[in-house]
Protein backbone atom coordinates (compact mmCIF):
# COMPACT_ATOMS: atom_id res chain seq x y z
CA UNK A 1 0.00 0.00 0.00
CA UNK A 2 2.81 2.36 0.98
CA UNK A 3 4.41 2.00 -2.45
CA UNK A 4 1.22 3.18 -4.09
CA UNK A 5 0.80 6.11 -1.73
CA UNK A 6 2.62 8.57 -4.01
CA UNK A 7 0.35 7.62 -6.93
CA UNK A 8 -2.73 8.04 -4.75
CA UNK A 9 -1.50 11.45 -3.61
CA UNK A 10 -0.66 12.36 -7.20
CA UNK A 11 -4.20 11.58 -8.39
CA UNK A 12 -5.78 13.36 -5.42
CA UNK A 13 -3.87 16.54 -6.27
CA UNK A 14 -3.88 16.58 -10.06
CA UNK A 15 -7.41 15.43 -10.95
CA UNK A 16 -9.20 18.38 -9.30
CA UNK A 17 -6.70 20.78 -10.86
CA UNK A 18 -7.24 19.23 -14.29
CA UNK A 19 -10.94 20.04 -13.96
CA UNK A 20 -10.03 23.57 -12.97
CA UNK A 21 -7.99 24.18 -16.14
CA UNK A 22 -10.80 24.62 -18.72
CA UNK A 23 -12.73 26.87 -16.33
CA UNK A 24 -9.95 29.48 -16.08
CA UNK A 25 -10.58 32.22 -18.62
CA UNK A 26 -7.19 33.92 -18.74
CA UNK A 27 -4.77 32.01 -20.97
CA UNK A 28 -1.66 32.73 -18.93
CA UNK A 29 -3.36 31.90 -15.62
CA UNK A 30 -4.30 28.57 -17.21
CA UNK A 31 -0.67 28.02 -18.20
CA UNK A 32 0.46 28.72 -14.63
CA UNK A 33 -2.00 26.21 -13.17
CA UNK A 34 -1.00 23.78 -15.91
CA UNK A 35 2.61 24.14 -14.85
CA UNK A 36 1.68 23.44 -11.22
CA UNK A 37 0.25 20.12 -12.47
CA UNK A 38 3.41 19.50 -14.50
CA UNK A 39 5.42 20.14 -11.31
CA UNK A 40 3.39 17.52 -9.45
CA UNK A 41 4.05 15.07 -12.28
CA UNK A 42 7.78 15.89 -12.21
CA UNK A 43 7.83 15.00 -8.52
CA UNK A 44 6.24 11.64 -9.27
CA UNK A 45 8.80 10.93 -11.97
CA UNK A 46 11.75 12.02 -9.86
CA UNK A 47 10.63 9.90 -6.90
CA UNK A 48 11.03 6.81 -9.07
CA UNK A 49 14.46 7.87 -10.35
CA UNK A 50 15.68 8.78 -6.86
CA UNK A 51 14.41 5.44 -5.58
CA UNK A 52 16.64 3.64 -8.09
CA UNK A 53 19.64 5.77 -7.17
CA UNK A 54 19.07 5.20 -3.45
CA UNK A 55 18.92 1.44 -3.93
CA UNK A 56 21.97 1.55 -6.22
CA UNK A 57 23.99 3.36 -3.55
CA UNK A 58 23.02 0.95 -0.72
CA UNK A 59 20.46 3.33 0.79
CA UNK A 60 23.14 5.90 1.66
CA UNK A 61 20.48 8.52 2.36
CA UNK A 62 22.79 11.41 3.28
CA UNK A 63 24.98 11.00 0.17
CA UNK A 64 22.04 10.59 -2.19
CA UNK A 65 19.96 13.49 -0.86
CA UNK A 66 22.81 15.98 -0.68
CA UNK A 67 24.57 15.10 -3.93
CA UNK A 68 22.32 13.18 -6.33
CA UNK A 69 18.73 14.27 -5.71
CA UNK A 70 19.51 17.97 -6.32
CA UNK A 71 20.88 16.95 -9.73
CA UNK A 72 17.98 14.72 -10.77
CA UNK A 73 15.27 16.99 -9.38
CA UNK A 74 16.63 20.17 -10.94
CA UNK A 75 17.11 18.54 -14.35
CA UNK A 76 13.57 17.13 -14.41
CA UNK A 77 12.09 20.41 -13.15
CA UNK A 78 13.99 22.52 -15.66
CA UNK A 79 12.98 20.57 -18.76
CA UNK A 80 9.36 21.84 -18.98
CA UNK A 81 10.57 25.42 -18.33
CA UNK A 82 13.16 25.06 -21.09
CA UNK A 83 10.41 23.81 -23.37
CA UNK A 84 8.25 26.81 -22.48
CA UNK A 85 11.11 29.23 -23.13
CA UNK A 86 12.05 27.57 -26.38
CA UNK A 87 8.56 27.13 -27.83
CA UNK A 88 6.36 29.88 -26.38
CA UNK A 89 7.98 33.00 -25.00
CA UNK A 90 11.12 34.52 -23.50
CA UNK A 91 9.11 37.05 -21.49
CA UNK A 92 10.87 37.60 -18.17
CA UNK A 93 7.77 37.71 -15.94
CA UNK A 94 6.09 34.77 -17.65
CA UNK A 95 9.16 32.56 -17.39
CA UNK A 96 9.59 33.42 -13.72
CA UNK A 97 5.91 32.68 -13.01
CA UNK A 98 5.93 29.41 -14.92
CA UNK A 99 9.17 28.28 -13.28
CA UNK A 100 7.95 29.18 -9.82
CA UNK A 101 4.59 27.44 -10.42
CA UNK A 102 6.35 24.26 -11.49
CA UNK A 103 8.57 24.33 -8.39
CA UNK A 104 5.57 24.86 -6.13
CA UNK A 105 3.70 21.98 -7.80
CA UNK A 106 6.72 19.78 -7.21
CA UNK A 107 6.87 20.81 -3.56
CA UNK A 108 3.14 20.12 -3.03
CA UNK A 109 3.46 16.42 -3.86
CA UNK A 110 6.80 16.13 -2.07
CA UNK A 111 5.31 17.60 1.11
CA UNK A 112 2.28 15.31 0.93
CA UNK A 113 4.48 12.23 0.50
CA UNK A 114 6.73 13.20 3.41
CA UNK A 115 3.65 13.93 5.49
CA UNK A 116 2.25 10.46 4.76
CA UNK A 117 5.58 8.80 5.52
CA UNK A 118 5.93 10.58 8.88
CA UNK A 119 2.29 10.81 9.80
CA UNK A 120 2.76 10.07 13.49
CA UNK A 121 5.59 12.55 14.08
CA UNK A 122 4.59 15.66 12.12
CA UNK A 123 3.45 18.86 13.82
CA UNK A 124 2.32 22.36 12.98
CA UNK A 125 5.91 23.58 13.22
CA UNK A 126 6.90 20.87 10.74
CA UNK A 127 4.19 22.05 8.36
CA UNK A 128 5.39 25.66 8.61
CA UNK A 129 9.01 24.69 8.09
CA UNK A 130 8.18 22.50 5.09
CA UNK A 131 5.90 25.17 3.68
CA UNK A 132 8.36 28.02 4.01
CA UNK A 133 11.47 25.92 3.45
CA UNK A 134 11.07 23.16 0.87
CA UNK A 135 8.18 24.72 -1.04
CA UNK A 136 9.97 28.04 -1.43
CA UNK A 137 13.27 26.35 -2.23
CA UNK A 138 11.75 24.38 -5.12
CA UNK A 139 9.89 27.46 -6.34
CA UNK A 140 12.95 29.69 -6.11
CA UNK A 141 15.26 27.17 -7.85
CA UNK A 142 13.02 26.67 -10.88
CA UNK A 143 11.93 30.32 -10.88
CA UNK A 144 15.54 31.49 -11.12
CA UNK A 145 16.17 29.06 -13.98
CA UNK A 146 13.15 30.61 -15.73
CA UNK A 147 14.41 34.12 -15.05
CA UNK A 148 17.88 33.24 -16.34
CA UNK A 149 16.42 31.70 -19.49
CA UNK A 150 14.96 35.08 -20.36
CA UNK A 151 18.50 36.46 -20.64
CA UNK A 152 20.14 33.58 -22.46
CA UNK A 153 17.25 33.13 -24.86
CA UNK A 154 18.32 36.38 -26.53
CA UNK A 155 21.05 34.58 -28.50
CA UNK A 156 20.90 31.05 -29.86
CA UNK A 157 24.58 30.51 -29.17
CA UNK A 158 24.01 31.05 -25.46
CA UNK A 159 21.12 28.67 -25.03
CA UNK A 160 22.82 25.31 -24.37
CA UNK A 161 25.84 26.39 -22.27
CA UNK A 162 23.78 29.07 -20.53
CA UNK A 163 20.98 26.64 -19.64
CA UNK A 164 23.46 24.17 -18.23
CA UNK A 165 25.18 26.90 -16.21
CA UNK A 166 21.80 27.94 -14.75
CA UNK A 167 20.99 24.33 -13.96
CA UNK A 168 24.27 23.89 -12.12
CA UNK A 169 23.54 26.99 -10.08
CA UNK A 170 20.12 25.72 -9.03
CA UNK A 171 21.52 22.24 -8.27
CA UNK A 172 24.12 23.76 -5.96
CA UNK A 173 21.53 25.93 -4.22
CA UNK A 174 19.29 22.87 -3.77
CA UNK A 175 22.21 20.88 -2.39
CA UNK A 176 23.03 23.67 0.10
CA UNK A 177 19.43 23.51 1.33
CA UNK A 178 19.40 19.70 1.59
CA UNK A 179 22.74 19.70 3.40
CA UNK A 180 21.62 22.36 5.87
CA UNK A 181 18.29 20.71 6.73
CA UNK A 182 20.03 17.43 7.44
CA UNK A 183 22.58 19.02 9.73
CA UNK A 184 22.27 20.51 13.19
CA UNK A 185 21.82 23.90 11.50
CA UNK A 186 18.51 22.97 9.88
CA UNK A 187 16.83 26.25 10.82
CA UNK A 188 19.32 28.11 8.61
CA UNK A 189 18.19 25.82 5.83
CA UNK A 190 14.61 26.96 6.23
CA UNK A 191 15.59 30.63 6.38
CA UNK A 192 17.74 30.45 3.21
CA UNK A 193 14.85 30.06 0.69
CA UNK A 194 12.88 32.72 2.52
CA UNK A 195 15.70 35.26 2.13
CA UNK A 196 16.15 34.32 -1.53
CA UNK A 197 12.43 34.67 -2.12
CA UNK A 198 12.42 38.16 -0.59
CA UNK A 199 15.30 39.19 -2.90
CA UNK A 200 13.53 37.67 -5.92
CA UNK A 201 10.28 39.36 -4.94
CA UNK A 202 12.09 42.69 -4.55
CA UNK A 203 13.63 42.39 -8.03
CA UNK A 204 10.27 41.50 -9.61
CA UNK A 205 8.42 44.19 -7.68
CA UNK A 206 10.98 46.81 -8.70
CA UNK A 207 10.75 45.79 -12.36
CA UNK A 208 6.93 45.96 -12.23
CA UNK A 209 7.02 49.35 -10.55
CA UNK A 210 9.42 50.70 -13.18
CA UNK A 211 7.25 49.38 -16.01
CA UNK A 212 4.17 50.94 -14.41
CA UNK A 213 5.89 54.32 -13.99
CA UNK A 214 7.04 54.24 -17.62
CA UNK A 215 3.48 53.55 -18.75
CA UNK A 216 2.14 56.43 -16.65
CA UNK A 217 4.81 58.78 -18.05
CA UNK A 218 3.98 57.75 -21.61
CA UNK A 219 0.28 58.35 -21.05
CA UNK A 220 0.99 61.72 -19.44
CA UNK A 221 3.18 62.71 -22.43
CA UNK A 222 0.28 61.99 -24.80
CA UNK B 1 41.09 25.12 12.44
CA UNK B 2 42.86 23.05 9.77
CA UNK B 3 44.41 24.49 6.61
CA UNK B 4 41.85 22.85 4.29
CA UNK B 5 38.99 24.56 6.11
CA UNK B 6 40.89 27.85 6.20
CA UNK B 7 41.40 27.62 2.43
CA UNK B 8 37.69 27.05 1.87
CA UNK B 9 36.88 30.04 4.09
CA UNK B 10 39.18 32.27 2.02
CA UNK B 11 37.50 31.07 -1.18
CA UNK B 12 34.05 31.69 0.27
CA UNK B 13 35.01 35.15 1.52
CA UNK B 14 36.37 36.18 -1.89
CA UNK B 15 33.35 34.89 -3.78
CA UNK B 16 30.83 36.45 -1.35
CA UNK B 17 32.60 39.82 -1.65
CA UNK B 18 32.67 39.52 -5.45
CA UNK B 19 29.05 38.46 -5.79
CA UNK B 20 27.76 41.10 -3.36
CA UNK B 21 29.52 43.73 -5.48
CA UNK B 22 27.96 42.15 -8.57
CA UNK B 23 24.43 42.26 -7.15
CA UNK B 24 24.78 45.91 -6.15
CA UNK B 25 26.37 47.09 -9.38
CA UNK B 26 24.97 44.82 -12.10
CA UNK B 27 21.35 44.44 -10.98
CA UNK B 28 20.12 47.24 -13.19
CA UNK B 29 18.41 46.40 -16.49
CA UNK B 30 20.83 48.60 -18.43
CA UNK B 31 23.82 46.40 -17.60
CA UNK B 32 25.08 44.54 -20.69
CA UNK B 33 24.26 40.82 -20.79
CA UNK B 34 27.99 40.11 -20.97
CA UNK B 35 28.51 41.58 -17.50
CA UNK B 36 25.44 39.81 -16.13
CA UNK B 37 26.91 36.50 -17.31
CA UNK B 38 30.16 37.20 -15.49
CA UNK B 39 28.20 38.13 -12.37
CA UNK B 40 26.39 34.77 -12.78
CA UNK B 41 29.77 33.03 -12.87
CA UNK B 42 30.82 34.71 -9.62
CA UNK B 43 27.45 33.73 -8.09
CA UNK B 44 28.08 30.14 -9.13
CA UNK B 45 31.53 30.30 -7.47
CA UNK B 46 29.91 31.56 -4.28
CA UNK B 47 27.33 28.77 -4.15
CA UNK B 48 30.01 26.14 -4.76
CA UNK B 49 32.31 27.41 -2.02
CA UNK B 50 29.35 27.90 0.34
CA UNK B 51 28.35 24.28 -0.18
CA UNK B 52 31.89 23.10 0.55
CA UNK B 53 32.05 25.13 3.78
CA UNK B 54 28.59 24.00 4.93
CA UNK B 55 29.43 20.35 4.30
CA UNK B 56 32.58 20.72 6.38
CA UNK B 57 30.83 22.60 9.22
CA UNK B 58 27.99 20.06 9.26
CA UNK B 59 30.59 17.30 9.53
CA UNK B 60 29.61 15.50 6.33
CA UNK B 61 32.10 12.99 5.03
CA UNK B 62 34.14 13.90 1.91
CA UNK B 63 33.17 11.71 -1.03
CA UNK B 64 34.77 11.00 -4.38
CA UNK B 65 31.97 12.70 -6.30
CA UNK B 66 31.16 16.17 -5.00
CA UNK B 67 28.72 18.68 -6.35
CA UNK B 68 31.43 21.38 -6.19
CA UNK B 69 32.94 19.91 -9.35
CA UNK B 70 29.71 20.60 -11.20
CA UNK B 71 29.75 24.13 -9.79
CA UNK B 72 33.22 24.76 -11.21
CA UNK B 73 31.95 23.53 -14.58
CA UNK B 74 29.02 25.95 -14.19
CA UNK B 75 31.43 28.83 -13.54
CA UNK B 76 33.40 28.10 -16.69
CA UNK B 77 30.22 27.65 -18.70
CA UNK B 78 29.09 31.12 -17.65
CA UNK B 79 32.50 32.55 -18.62
CA UNK B 80 32.54 30.57 -21.86
CA UNK B 81 28.98 31.62 -22.74
CA UNK B 82 29.86 35.27 -22.19
CA UNK B 83 33.12 35.26 -24.13
CA UNK B 84 32.39 32.75 -26.89
CA UNK B 85 28.70 33.53 -27.30
CA UNK B 86 28.58 37.28 -26.86
CA UNK B 87 32.02 38.78 -27.39
CA UNK B 88 33.88 36.55 -29.84
CA UNK B 89 31.70 37.49 -32.80
CA UNK B 90 32.61 41.15 -32.29
CA UNK B 91 36.30 40.42 -31.91
CA UNK B 92 37.08 37.70 -34.39
CA UNK B 93 35.50 37.97 -37.81
CA UNK B 94 37.36 34.89 -39.07
CA UNK B 95 39.90 37.08 -40.89
CA UNK B 96 43.39 35.68 -41.55
CA UNK B 97 44.81 38.77 -39.86
CA UNK B 98 43.88 37.42 -36.41
CA UNK B 99 44.94 33.83 -37.08
CA UNK B 100 48.18 34.42 -35.18
CA UNK B 101 46.25 35.36 -32.04
CA UNK B 102 44.01 32.31 -32.35
CA UNK B 103 47.12 30.15 -32.28
CA UNK B 104 48.76 32.10 -29.42
CA UNK B 105 45.54 31.71 -27.38
CA UNK B 106 45.96 27.94 -27.50
CA UNK B 107 48.74 28.35 -24.93
CA UNK B 108 46.14 28.87 -22.18
CA UNK B 109 44.38 25.50 -22.60
CA UNK B 110 47.79 23.83 -22.88
CA UNK B 111 48.80 25.31 -19.49
CA UNK B 112 45.48 24.17 -17.96
CA UNK B 113 45.98 20.63 -19.29
CA UNK B 114 49.58 20.54 -18.03
CA UNK B 115 48.43 21.70 -14.59
CA UNK B 116 45.90 18.85 -14.57
CA UNK B 117 48.48 16.14 -15.19
CA UNK B 118 49.37 15.78 -11.45
CA UNK B 119 45.68 15.07 -10.75
CA UNK B 120 45.76 12.11 -13.12
CA UNK B 121 49.02 10.87 -11.57
CA UNK B 122 47.82 11.29 -7.98
CA UNK B 123 46.25 8.60 -5.83
CA UNK B 124 42.80 10.12 -5.50
CA UNK B 125 39.77 7.95 -6.47
CA UNK B 126 39.08 7.47 -10.17
CA UNK B 127 35.72 9.30 -9.90
CA UNK B 128 37.50 12.39 -8.54
CA UNK B 129 40.05 12.20 -11.37
CA UNK B 130 37.26 12.10 -13.95
CA UNK B 131 35.53 15.06 -12.28
CA UNK B 132 38.77 17.08 -12.15
CA UNK B 133 39.36 16.17 -15.80
CA UNK B 134 35.91 17.48 -16.74
CA UNK B 135 36.55 20.71 -14.82
CA UNK B 136 39.90 21.11 -16.60
CA UNK B 137 38.21 20.60 -19.96
CA UNK B 138 35.75 23.45 -19.39
CA UNK B 139 38.45 25.60 -17.77
CA UNK B 140 40.61 25.07 -20.86
CA UNK B 141 37.77 26.07 -23.19
CA UNK B 142 36.98 29.22 -21.18
CA UNK B 143 40.65 30.14 -20.78
CA UNK B 144 41.19 29.93 -24.55
CA UNK B 145 38.69 32.74 -25.13
CA UNK B 146 39.90 34.74 -22.12
CA UNK B 147 43.48 34.63 -23.38
CA UNK B 148 42.43 35.32 -26.95
CA UNK B 149 40.44 38.38 -25.90
CA UNK B 150 43.31 39.54 -23.71
CA UNK B 151 45.82 39.61 -26.57
CA UNK B 152 43.83 40.13 -29.75
CA UNK B 153 44.08 43.62 -31.30
CA UNK B 154 41.01 45.78 -31.35
CA UNK B 155 38.79 45.68 -34.41
CA UNK B 156 36.79 48.88 -34.89
CA UNK B 157 34.93 49.89 -31.80
CA UNK B 158 37.60 49.44 -29.14
CA UNK B 159 35.34 47.19 -27.10
CA UNK B 160 37.85 44.45 -26.47
CA UNK B 161 40.42 46.90 -25.15
CA UNK B 162 38.01 47.81 -22.35
CA UNK B 163 37.61 44.25 -21.13
CA UNK B 164 41.24 43.22 -21.52
CA UNK B 165 42.01 43.58 -17.78
CA UNK B 166 38.95 41.52 -16.90
CA UNK B 167 40.05 38.77 -19.30
CA UNK B 168 43.46 38.55 -17.64
CA UNK B 169 41.81 38.21 -14.22
CA UNK B 170 39.37 35.55 -15.47
CA UNK B 171 42.23 33.67 -17.10
CA UNK B 172 44.11 33.77 -13.81
CA UNK B 173 41.06 32.30 -12.05
CA UNK B 174 41.06 29.30 -14.43
CA UNK B 175 44.78 28.75 -13.85
CA UNK B 176 44.50 29.13 -10.06
CA UNK B 177 41.53 26.80 -9.78
CA UNK B 178 43.21 24.08 -11.82
CA UNK B 179 46.39 24.48 -9.80
CA UNK B 180 44.36 24.28 -6.57
CA UNK B 181 42.70 21.04 -7.69
CA UNK B 182 46.13 19.62 -8.53
CA UNK B 183 47.63 20.70 -5.20
CA UNK B 184 44.63 19.24 -3.36
CA UNK B 185 44.99 15.94 -5.20
CA UNK B 186 48.66 15.78 -4.23
CA UNK B 187 47.86 16.68 -0.62
CA UNK B 188 49.97 19.87 -0.58
CA UNK B 189 47.94 21.74 2.02
CA UNK B 190 50.13 24.85 2.25
CA UNK B 191 50.10 25.22 -1.54
CA UNK B 192 46.29 24.90 -1.47
CA UNK B 193 46.12 27.63 1.18
CA UNK B 194 48.37 30.02 -0.78
CA UNK B 195 46.47 29.35 -4.02
CA UNK B 196 43.16 29.89 -2.20
CA UNK B 197 44.31 33.28 -0.91
CA UNK B 198 45.33 34.26 -4.45
CA UNK B 199 41.99 32.97 -5.81
CA UNK B 200 40.18 34.98 -3.12
CA UNK B 201 41.88 38.19 -4.30
CA UNK B 202 41.23 37.26 -7.92
CA UNK B 203 37.50 36.70 -7.30
CA UNK B 204 37.23 40.07 -5.58
CA UNK B 205 38.84 41.70 -8.62
CA UNK B 206 36.82 40.04 -11.42
CA UNK B 207 33.68 42.19 -11.26
CA UNK B 208 35.33 45.56 -10.46
CA UNK B 209 37.56 44.97 -13.51
CA UNK B 210 34.48 44.24 -15.56
CA UNK B 211 32.77 47.38 -14.22
CA UNK B 212 35.79 49.50 -15.13
CA UNK B 213 35.72 48.02 -18.62
CA UNK B 214 32.02 48.72 -19.04
CA UNK B 215 32.45 52.32 -17.88
CA UNK B 216 35.18 52.83 -20.49
CA UNK B 217 33.06 51.02 -23.05
CA UNK B 218 30.20 53.48 -22.52
CA UNK B 219 32.44 56.48 -23.07
CA UNK B 220 33.73 55.20 -26.43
Amino acid sequence: MENNMIYIAFLCVTVPMLFLLPIIKDKFARTVVGYVIVGVFCCLLVSEINGYILRGLNNDYEYVTTVFTPVTEEIIKALPVLFFAFVFTDNREKLLSVGFALGVGFAILENIVILLQNFSTVSLIWALLRGFGAALMHGVCTGVVGLGLHFIHQKKKLFIPGSFALLVMSMTYHSIYNTLVQSQYKYFGFVLPLITFVILFFITFRARLKAKNKKIQKEAAR
Amino acid sequence: MNTAFLSELFLLAGSVAGFTYGIIVFLSKKTPLYAKMIAGAVGCMMFGYLLAVIRRIAGFEERAFRLDYLTYIGVFLFLLTANAGLMDGLVDDGNKRVKKYRVIALAAPVVIVLLSVPVILSEIPAVSKICCGAVALFAAAASYFNFKHAVIPDVEFGVIQCVRAYNWVALLYAVLLTATLAARALGWEIAVLILSILTCVDMILILPMMKRGIDRWKTI
